[in-house]
């Protein structure tokens, strides 16, 4: 008996260790969402669930909101990430090069905003875009340019919401680059300056492609978040106007939350999850899982 | 054997830190104990802004009067969002919870177990409240929720504006004339537009509701069906967008936005219920004696001239430990004269009709120099019903489109809200009139 216990307790500690946040994990993360596919198939009230089959999920399909919903996260996708990502590279190649001094600081700078809760920075910048008395505005008309419709044209209020989530998330993502760049080997820089290349030459022919993996890394995470946007959306425009700032997780919140229909919005979370997985397959496989 | 023991701790302290977070269940249940040892019993109320701010001074004054009950007041927000997962659960709801008229036939279908049943202590009072309290609290038959104010509407207007342009209030009985002076006073006034409400948010459905609800509009027909393309509906939106048209209207997306309006001295009046008093109160007190009142004009001479937009109801949540306590509360807040003196203060104008002829509804504000009660109490007689329905969030959503593509879209109003009936019956399931 004794020995027996004493060759299992050996194995025994580990799972032991791993054992409180597996508690916490399956607590908060498996049992949600295994509740929340049984409740994609069903209709919730207060007094129990009904077992609907795919109603949600057709509904979800044939709702014109929905859709708009989709193509207005899309259209903000396709702009912001590939602008931001542009930008934290420049960014992250600035903070590296050898002339730049207080390079700390810089870093500290560009982070900040990373650390600043979203509900907080949404607030600040609708106060900044008000049409009226916003900052901004005000700025544009002293120099001459008329104010810009930030909330009432669907157009200047995705971009407004792109400004945003640019400034909050640059910083990240350079820092990420950052480290990606640390891992470049000077030689090829030296190579390169002795056969004549240019520092544009050398940023998009040799900086970028040797960053592939640390991109791919970026940009995979970049969908990700930007597909599940929601907190700007909801402090700064509302889903307005008319719809045109409604984003897929906005949709899904306020189907859970105005109307309650809890059902439904578990299916358009299903949804949505579906769309980022083959959207992320896609981006791996076409970057050749992120080899250089 | 060193091993050993710290494997025993290990385990002990991951099983110690689960089993603590079960425990917070249990504490819960201790309150009731309280009430046995003599202990007054607790309970919570929730709410919002100015009734938060009038359930203190309530919750103050009952909780000194007597040992009973002690009261705790739980400041939310006007969306839910704290009490929705708390009812959806089933634990950690307060005693009583506030609840907007529009809004509750929405929670008693969604949660049909959470609240409790009124009937025995509010049926024998039911005509102590005014019709335009009774929107939503009833269900099968059996009341959930007693009525705690409604909302008179009126238009706030700038009296020294209007003696600057030289308009007359009492002449502004159609909203023709109403228009008219309009472009009077903003030929006079630099910066100043007649009035205020969203252009460009989906808030432009506050001032839509109001003048539907004035001239009997409604979202559903006798049989429950979705009804918006009614000639009331119409007539209200024809009525927004002229205003807009005309450029008469300071465009105030926001709540913040309107009280930026107001605090500036950018608009000469705003059409909102009595509840707008409290704010105008507190956010432009140096305007003083500045504010009048007066009717909503009518459409034609003579015709109606009343409306609702908002009023609440309080409901004892199943989940009460003390709901004798909660009840015991109510009764003090909203069927004595002074729990309805001090909603009065703040604003909250009352359903409760007995209060209308106490010495208390008749004291002259400071802030305005007149009795705002008597004044709304007037405009209070004959307000249309307008029924919100248990699907009123699926079925305003739609039309807030509407009202987009409308104003800044130049949909056609007809075929703006045929598409918003389709829409708002693919979300509730209930079928379009013909």
């Amino acid at each position: 008996m004794k020995d027996f216990f004493r060759k299992n307790m050996k194995n025994i500690s580990p799972y032991l260790f791993i054992a409180p946040f597996f508690m916490l994990f399956i607590v908060f993360f498996l049992y949600p969402i295994f509740y929340s596919l049984v409740l994609s198939f069903s209709k919730w009230t207060s007094g129990g669930l009904e077992f609907v089959g795919i109603q949600n999920y057709l509904y979800l399909l044939t709702d014109p909101v929905f859709w708009k919903s989709l193509v207005n996260t899309g259209q903000i996708l396709v702009i912001q990430v590939p602008i931001m990502l542009l930008l934290a590279c420049i960014v992250a190649v600035l903070i590296n090069s050898k002339h730049t001094k207080y390079k700390a600081l810089f870093r500290l700078g560009f982070f900040v905003p990373v650390i600043i809760d979203l509900v907080t920075y949404s607030l600040v910048f609708s106060l900044m875009f008000n049409e009226r008395y916003g900052i901004i505005n005000q700025f544009l008309t002293s120099i001459g340019i008329e104010g810009i419709p930030w909330f009432s044209n669907g157009i200047w209020a995705k971009v407004m919401i792109a400004i945003a989530m640019t400034w909050r998330w640059t910083g990240y993502n350079s820092i990420i680059i950052l480290s990606g760049l640390q891992s470049i080997p000077g030689t090829i820089y030296e190579a390169a300056t002795i056969d004549g290349a240019n520092k544009i030459d050398t940023f998009f022919k040799i900086t970028i492609p040797m960053l592939k993996p640390v991109l791919l890394f970026c940009m995979i995470l970049s969908t990700i978040g930007t597909l599940q946007l929601f907190t700007e959306p909801y402090m700064l425009t509302k889903g307005g106007p008319n719809n045109e700032t409604l984003t897929a997780i906005y949709y899904i919140y306020d189907r859970a939350f105005g109307s309650f229909k809890f059902g439904l919005a578990s299916a358009g979370a299903y949804i949505v999850t579906t769309i980022i997985g083959i959207l992320s397959y896609i981006q791996l496989k076409v970057s050749d899982g992120g080899e250089i | 054997m060193k091993r050993y023991s710290i494997m025993i701790l290990v385990s002990l302290l991951a099983l110690s830190i689960i089993v603590s977070g079960c425990g917070s269940k249990g504490a819960s249940n201790t309150g009731a104990n309280d009430n046995d040892k003599g202990k007054p019993a607790e309970i919570s109320i929730a709410s919002w802004n100015l009734q938060a701010d009038a359930l203190d001074e309530a919750a103050e004054k009952f909780n000194a009067s007597q040992s009973e009950v002690k009261v705790n007041v739980r400041r939310v927000s006007n969306s839910y969002d704290s009490i929705v997962p708390a009812l959806t659960a089933g634990i950690g709801a307060p005693d009583i919870v506030a609840v907007q008229m529009r809004d509750f036939a929405n929670f008693m279908g969604k949660f049909p177990d959470q609240f409790v049943d009124l009937s025995d202590e509010l049926m024998p009072r039911k005509d102590e409240f005014s019709d335009a309290g009774w929107g939503a609290s009833t269900k099968d038959g059996k009341i959930y929720a007693i009525p705690v104010d409604i909302a008179p509407t009126a238009v706030y207007y700038r009296k020294d504006y209007f003696e600057e342009a030289g308009i007359n209030p009492d002449n502004l009985t159609t909203w023709d004339k109403f228009m008219r002076a309009g472009k009077k006073l903003q030929s006079k006034l630099d910066g100043v537009k007649m009035t205020t409400f969203s252009l460009t948010s989906n808030e432009t459905y506050d001032f839509w509701q109001m003048i539907a609800n004035q001239l009997g509009g409604r979202f559903y027909d006798e049989q429950g069906k979705i009804d918006f393309t009614n000639e009331a509906n119409i007539k209200a939106m024809k009525l927004v967008k002229e205003l807009k048209e005309k450029d008469l209207v300071v465009d105030s997306p926001s709540w913040n936005d309107r009280v930026r309006a107001v605090v500036n001295g950018e608009t000469a009046t705003i059409v909102y219920p009595i509840w707008w008093a409290g704010t105008v109160k507190t956010q432009a007190a140096d305007q003083a004696g500045k504010w009048g009142i007066m009717p909503l004009p009518a459409f034609t001479e003579g015709g109606p001239n009343q409306a609702n937009l908002g009023g609440s109801v309080f409901a004892v949540t199943t989940q009460s430990e003390h709901p004798e306590a909660a009840w015991k509360f109510l009764k003090y807040l909203l069927l004595t004269e002074e729990g309805q003196k001090i909603q009065m203060d703040y604003g909250l104008f009352p359903a409760w009709k007995p209060f209308y002829k106490s010495e208390s509804f008749a004291t002259v504000d400071k802030y305005f120099g007149f009795s705002l009660a008597k004044r709304f109490g007037e405009l209070a007689t004959d307000i249309p019903a307008m029924k919100f329905g248990q699907y009123f969030y699926d079925v305003s959503r739609p039309l807030e489109t509407a009202f987009g593509q409308i104003l800044n879209g130049n949909k056609d109003i007809k075929e703006a809200f045929k598409d918003a009936e389709k829409a708002a019956s693919k979300a509730s399931g209930l079928p379009v009139s013909k």
